[in-house]
């Protein structure tokens, strides 16, 4: 794992704060945060960064967002071809199966579910960059 | 191999690779051990309650003994040695319910809570958690290599001790 | 499950009483379980709550729509909020968090809250949540499920009023 690039997506900043504050203390070497409120400010900053030669590494997004909630955006972000293999990790409190399945199928790496301890976030991220 | 033995409301921390930190009989006290990986320095903490303010001078003299001061205690002596904190492993165990204690009072569950907050705010995430249940348990640190060991003692029925080196329950 | 089948023309009234034991345990289970993973605080104990706010208290509203079509509200205390925002963002002791952060993080508190609720209530179903609003004076909200939570940081209460109830025998859907 080098320098790593993440985007935080949650139209909630106390969430945001809290995702932030565990990726900084879980020895990741992160190099760059990036905060969208929304589906719509995510795929703009996805699309501002991976045309230059940095790409963003992971994606933190929450589902109930306005504007544009975090399935719309993974399925936005999938059906661009650049991003295919972005990968997306999934923060909600709607933990119902058929939401986890469906967010599956749209191609999102994985799912927690709140309330989530920073160790779960942690286990995740390390799960999902340790495959690539 | 000398083994340094950490008696309840007493915190240990050393760089000394020989020495093996261990503390026992954990019931619903909550014993913190911590490893700096990169500067070699081991501590390891058994405190008793999770919060000081209802004895602020005995936590004064015996920082120790509660969550909030013994925690930071912990990793601040484990500084002075020479750890950073970002370097700083850290593993729980205890936090069990004892036959004398009652749901109202829950002192193994609040002295989870209690180190989990306080080290929330010391910026220390938790690697592994052995706590809760009914059973007692050890703990204990190798300095010289990191390596953590715990033990589940079944007092109620006597029968051959799980194995000493069993391998920590993941952080839930 | 003993629930009684809210049929058609039940919608647009409250839950049948008897399901208010299920929401009620539901409630308070969803409530301990975010205290406890994310603001290291518990659940003491739990009695009803009275019909209308406390007064000087901060109000969060979370509205969910989907397989049932309801409200959500947690009235917490300045004192309460403040003691469990700095808990979640991990404040040094004594170093207080400002009130736009206790307002935040009370928001995720009820948002969590409410989608724990969902998740426990109806395990299968799908919901959307709205972002929580947050108020300084509510009214008292029609019949529903009222609890008051005796916590570790100080008290709060949860209310729960369903205008579509869950038709639990559509399900899966």
């Amino acid at each position: 794992m080098q320098s790593l690039r993440i985007l935080i997506v949650d139209d909630s900043p106390a969430m945001r704060a809290y995702v932030r504050r565990t990726v900084q203390l879980a020895s990741l070497p992160v190099k760059t945060v990036f905060e969208a409120s929304n589906g719509q400010e995510a795929l703009d900053i996805v699309n501002a960064e991976n045309e230059a030669p940095n790409k963003l590494d992971l994606v933190f997004a929450d589902l109930n967002m306005p504007v544009m909630n975090g399935e719309e955006f993974v399925a936005k972000l999938r059906a661009n071809e650049r991003d295919a293999n972005l990968p997306v990790l999934i923060i909600s409190t709607d933990a119902t199966q058929r939401r986890v399945l469906r967010l599956r199928e749209l191609g999102a790496q994985g799912y927690i579910s709140k309330p989530c301890q920073p160790e779960m976030i942690r286990l995740k991220v390390h799960q999902i960059l340790g495959e690539q | 191999m000398p083994t340094l033995v950490v008696g309840i409301s007493d915190c240990r921390c050393t760089k000394d690779a020989a020495v093996d930190l261990v503390t026992y009989a954990l019931g619903s006290c909550i014993a913190v051990g911590a490893y700096d990986p990169v500067q070699g320095v081991g501590g390891l903490l058994h405190y008793l309650l999770p919060d000081s303010r209802q004895d602020q001078q005995r936590a004064t003299q015996q920082p120790a003994m509660y969550a909030d001061t013994g925690i930071p205690h912990l990793i601040r002596s484990m500084e002075r040695l020479g750890a950073q904190r970002k370097h700083i492993r850290v593993r729980l165990a205890g936090g069990a319910q004892m036959v004398s204690d009652t749901a109202q009072l829950a002192v193994g569950k609040r002295n989870q809570l209690a180190a989990r907050k306080v080290l929330w705010q010391m910026g220390v995430l938790v690697e592994m958690e052995a706590v809760g249940g009914m059973a007692s348990r050890n703990l204990g640190l190798k300095v010289g290599t990191g390596e953590f060991w715990v033990q589940t003692n079944t007092p109620a029925e006597p029968r051959p001790s799980e194995p000493s080196h069993a391998i920590l329950a993941g952080a839930r | 499950m003993t629930e009684p089948m809210p049929t058609s023309d039940t919608a647009f009234s409250d839950a049948p009483a008897d399901s208010n034991d299920v929401t009620l345990s539901d409630v308070v289970g969803a409530a301990r379980d975010v205290l406890n993973v994310m603001f290291f605080s518990d659940v003491l104990e739990d009695a009803d709550a009275p019909p209308a706010p406390r007064p000087e208290t901060m109000q969060v509203y979370v509205k969910f729509e989907g397989d049932g079509v309801g409200e959500f509200r947690m009235e917490i205390d300045d004192p309460t909020a403040e003691s469990l925002a700095g808990s979640f963002l991990g404040a040094e002791p004594g170093s207080a968090p400002s009130p736009d952060e206790v307002q935040q993080v009370m928001g995720e508190l009820g948002n969590m809250v409410c989608g724990a609720f969902l998740s426990r209530y109806e395990k299968d179903g799908l919901f959307s949540l709205s972002s929580p609003t947050i108020e300084r004076a509510g009214a008292a909200m029609p019949s529903g499920v009222a609890r008051s939570l005796q916590l570790l940081d100080g008290t709060m209460e949860l209310r729960i009023n369903w205008s579509v109830p869950v038709n639990r025998p559509g399900l899966p859907g």
